[in-house]
């Protein structure tokens, strides 16, 4: 657990807007969602590793939905320049567009479980192959990797249906 | 196949690297692949999100970075991989977190003295070349040593010929020239390389070659203290033989010899002095056991033979002086045609050889883009496509078409190349056919294909430039700019397409094509103004108001008055004329402005000249300032055609023609150009050719106006009056303006339906009760064609009183044939300066 908070962290600041991280400390809130979580973990079936992490990201993506409605405040008006970024944006929306990434998360829940895994283990949380060979049973990294590839040209072709 | 070329894209971005997409896209076969193409380009954008997270919190990092390399961190980079050991320490392949790009990190082991390793930076860094591995930078941290510096990918020139077996002379002479290259910039930098060898130089898969693994620095301690081979990786094989004697140090001389033996090692697979073990290559040194080249390979040219046993000469003083003196040998080789087999590759020619597209020409690229090569065309031609947009935000699309824009400016400002406009390209803006293809149509050499990305508040952009005709991919650079820099990013392009072409460039070239960093703010409006009037149909209004915006936040933005000025010219009512008066003052007091920062703004000249074409009759001073537009911008087909135009009215029909005829050949995809021309043959009375060129616009802007209208008063001029009314019906058709509505009614006048004509000017007359104006100076000429002479000339002097634009081509104009051979007529032409 102690070695998954980080990175849960790191994900779970990437999806709160500017002005929600002011407010709240979020190494705090995943830390306090984490320990409620585990604290309920007596009703969940662990199939490995990787199910786990699922289970405690969905939990912690939960609380920031929660969090998010609670501290969501009048908007202001948008700045007027587009160059700079609105305070009510996530830093990944700031990345990447709110449209491009809410298709994303569409596309995303319509793939099956072993496929969104593997993206969001590469691709958001930053799991090394052997990590993930680890947490989804592959035999091995280069078998991982084949796994993240193929699962994210699936992704694209999900996203292409918007 | 495609699914083969969509996962090699995918697993791309799952290791974090970068993803060529042109070449990606180029080689799939169906709309349906090319979809799930772009998506995986935003998937892309997204994996980068989520590195950049990474320096917002990076994971705890327990264990050494050298000793667990996975996901740690040393500094700002995130360790990713080892891709080399070594007896100094270790090579990760890393990420940058803060310019967001990979690097290779060379982390040295404790032992070493840091002072040391940040000398040895130091010193790496002071070296800058195209052929050498570029160092970004040194530290200590945490009592770690490192330096980072450029990741290549490639194969070494070692792998090459294990594989592939000894190379042609044509590739070892294109391979060691660049080489040469490379180390002369080292020593020039008061450095020795002293680890010259084939796994030291890599051949990336642009062709580009690389020489690495710089700062050995020293003698090879190792290899004199060992009696083995096995444990040095061949190195001792390319000692030159006075290494071998005890106390001696390497020089200038020992590299070239090394050099030697690689050259010798591309071109036989052998040494020229060989052993099992260190002891044996010394005693074959002392026996002086040497294999002579042309003994080894006895086909091979002279020259190429004379140079590389003059690099071996045992005796240092007769090796040649500098690198430069191996260049110029090397480059007289004249290797047999048919054993130059340097294949180019495309940088995605992994996918493309997976998918059996994107067909390998055997045409030589490399050549031209030596500087000792044989002389290149004097003038080259390249297109800049559409910048794609991968922002993943569409409302982002201004800024890609905005830095279109201005790096085609920037790359027009280089004298020796071509540049079409935004006009003439943007049409291929999701064009996927080949680049041979693309090439063709817009009848140019290299094309520049660009994308821009954006990682939080860092803008990426990428570029890469094409050979058309084979559609090799021939350089590739990805900036990272903080949004303040896109302009300057542009400008700095410009400069590295200039290197990478071999171009030499004028002090006055390399200082217009520096941008400082601007407020993002006016950047933002001026890209904004910038896509608006590149658009089609331009949008001057917005843009205007923009460009205003741009120059009040940063008022030492030239192109920014410039672009105003121009666009405001658009803005006129041209058919107005007294009341312009001041507002041309206003607009030359803009372009001046422009000018008095940046004189050779070729946008301001050309606002300056129509100020004085269009508002002063100052024609003298107009043809001043169109040239200097050409002179300091030849590609700008705007101000070819302009000044076509220009000779044109002046009666100057051949210099007209030939301006207007490159300036079709430059943007044969511009209709513009084509019907601009068209109307120059038609006041030459070349009726043919000035039909062609209008059918040949109709076709690039099928229903344009202009297309028809200019139709329309070439029938009138060979008396098809029925085909220029329908014609003249097309054009207002399409636009209602006014002045075509004259020209139908002039029609009607001459085929003599006098009924019809009575109706349009009825209309006419109602037009201009509405308060809408129109050129008055149609009204001469049906006036003229009814024999009602006295009012014609009424009528024209006042459109000379209220300087109409018209009346400028008059003296040349077939309509006013008729008025032509009044004495009037003179008068008229006295007054606007149009006498000869």
């Amino acid at each position: 657990m102690d070695r998954y908070l980080p990175r849960l962290s790191r994900w779970a600041s990437g999806r709160l807007p500017q002005w929600a991280r002011d407010l709240s400390d979020t190494d705090d809130l995943v830390q306090d969602t984490l320990i409620r979580s585990v604290a309920n973990l007596g009703h969940f079936e662990a199939r490995g590793e990787g199910a786990l992490q699922a289970y405690l990201r969905g939990a912690v993506m939960n609380r920031i939905r929660d969090e998010i409605r609670r501290k969501r405040r009048v908007p202001t008006a948008g700045p007027l320049d587009s160059t700079i970024p609105s305070e009510g944006r996530s830093p990944l929306e700031t990345a990447i567009g709110a449209e491009a990434l809410a298709k994303y998360d569409r596309a995303l829940e319509r793939l099956d479980a072993e496929t969104r895994e593997a993206v969001i283990g590469r691709i958001e949380m930053g799991c090394s192959y052997a990590e993930l060979a680890e947490a989804m049973g592959k035999p091995s990294a280069d078998a991982a990797r084949m796994t993240v590839s193929r699962a994210l040209v699936r992704l694209a072709e999900e996203m292409r249906h918007g | 196949m495609a699914d083969d070329v969509l996962l090699y894209a995918a697993g791309r971005i799952a290791d974090g690297e970068v993803v060529d997409w042109v070449s990606i896209t180029s080689t799939l076969p169906s709309d349906v692949e090319r979809g799930v193409a772009d998506e995986l380009a935003v998937l892309a954008q997204i994996a980068a999100g989520h590195r950049q997270l990474h320096q917002l919190l990076p994971v705890a990092v327990d264990t050494p970075p050298n000793l667990m390399p996975d996901r740690a961190r040393w500094g700002h980079l995130d360790l990713l991989n080892i891709v080399g050991n070594g007896s100094y320490g270790t090579v990760y392949r890393a990420w940058d977190t803060r310019l967001e790009r990979l690097v290779a990190l060379k982390l040295f082991h404790g032992a070493s003295d840091p002072n040391a390793v940040m000398q040895e930076g130091r010193m790496l860094a002071r070296v800058r070349h195209e052929n050498v591995v570029t160092v970004y930078g040194a530290d200590v941290i945490d009592g770690v040593a490192g330096i980072w510096m450029e990741l290549i990918h490639g194969r070494t020139l070692d792998h090459i010929v294990k594989r592939q077996g000894p190379m042609s002379v044509g590739d070892a002479v294109a391979a060691g020239a660049d080489v040469a290259r490379a180390l002369g910039a080292v020593h020039a930098a008061q450095l020795l390389h002293c680890d010259v060898k084939a796994q030291n130089v890599v051949r990336e898969a642009t062709g580009r070659v690389v020489l690495m693994d710089l700062g050995a620095g020293t003698v090879l301690p190792e290899a004199r203290d060992s009696d083995q081979l096995s444990d040095v990786t061949g190195t001792p094989r390319y000692m030159a033989p006075e290494l071998f004697r005890a106390g001696a140090v390497a020089t200038k001389a020992t590299d070239i010899y090394s050099f030697g033996v690689l050259l010798y090692y591309l071109v036989s697979g052998r040494f020229p002095v060989d052993g099992k073990s260190l002891g044996q290559l010394k005693q074959a040194h002392l026996d002086r056991r040497a294999t002579p080249l042309d003994k080894a390979c006895p086909d091979l040219p002279a020259a190429f033979l004379t140079v590389v046993a003059r690099m071996l000469d045992r005796d240092p003083a007769q090796r040649p002086d500098s690198t430069a003196e191996v260049v110029s040998a090397l480059v007289s080789v004249e290797a047999p045609v048919a054993e130059t087999t340097v294949k180019p590759r495309s940088i995605g020619w992994a996918a493309a050889a997976a998918v059996g597209v994107g067909v390998v020409a055997l045409a030589l690229v490399r050549p031209m883009l030596l500087p000792s090569a044989p002389p290149a065309p004097a003038v080259r031609s390249i297109a800049v496509l559409p910048i794609r947009n991968l922002t993943g935000d569409p409302s982002k699309a201004y800024v890609a078409d905005g830095l279109t824009e201005v790096l085609i400016s920037n790359l027009a400002r280089i004298r020796s190349l071509r540049v079409p406009s935004f006009a003439a390209v943007a049409s291929f803006r999701n064009a996927e056919e080949p680049p041979a293809e693309t090439g063709r149509k817009l009848g140019v050499d290299l094309l520049l294909a660009g994308s821009l990305a954006q990682v939080d508040t860092t803008v990426r952009i990428a570029v890469t430039l094409i050979d058309a005709a084979t559609g090799h991919a021939l350089w590739g650079e990805e900036l990272s700019r903080e949004p303040s820099g896109m302009l300057s990013a542009q400008a700095e392009i410009a400069r590295l397409v200039a290197d990478r072409l071999a171009l030499s460039l004028s002090q006055e070239e390399i200082r217009s094509l520096t941008q400082r960093a601007i407020d993002p703010r006016a950047q933002d409006a001026y890209l904004n103004g910038v896509a608006l009037i590149a658009g089609s149909p331009s949008r001057d209004t917005d843009a205007a108001r923009y460009f205003r915006t741009a120059v009040e936040i940063e008022p030492r933005l030239a192109q920014g008055w410039a672009d105003l000025a121009l666009t405001e010219i658009r803005l006129l009512d041209l058919s107005v004329g007294v009341a312009r008066a001041e507002r041309a003052d206003f607009i030359r007091g803009l372009a001046d402005h422009a000018l008095t920062m940046d004189p050779d703004l070729a946008s301001a000249h050309v606002a300056v000249g129509t100020v004085q074409f269009y508002f002063d009759w100052d024609f003298a001073a107009a043809e001043r300032s169109f040239r200097r537009a050409l002179t300091v911008e030849p590609s700008n087909g705007f101000a070819r055609q302009r000044f076509s135009m220009l000779l044109a009215a002046l009666g100057r029909f051949r210099e007209a023609i030939e301006l207007g005829s490159e300036a079709e050949r430059l943007e044969p995809q511009v209709a513009n150009r084509a019907t601009s021309l068209g109307m120059v043959h038609y006041y030459a009375r070349e009726y043919e050719k000035a039909i062609a060129l209008h059918e040949r616009s109709l076709v690039l802007a099928p229903n344009s106006g202009v297309g028809h209208s200019g139709l329309g008063r070439v029938y009138m001029a060979q008396g098809r009056h029925d085909e220029a009314i329908a014609e003249f019906k097309l054009a207002i058709a399409s636009s209602p303006y006014p002045a075509w509505i004259v020209e139908l009614a002039q029609a009607y006048a001459a085929a003599g339906r006098t009924a019809e004509t009575q109706e349009v000017l009825a209309e006419l007359a109602q037009i201009q009760r509405a308060g809408r104006t129109f050129s008055v100076d149609n009204l001469a000429y049906i006036a003229a064609s009814e024999g009602r002479l006295d009012a014609a000339f009424d009528i024209l002097d006042g459109a000379v009183d209220q300087r109409l634009l018209n009346l400028l081509w008059i003296n040349v104009d077939p309509r006013a044939d008729e008025l032509r051979r009044d004495r009037r007529f003179d008068r008229v032409i006295g007054r606007l300066g149009l006498r000869p």
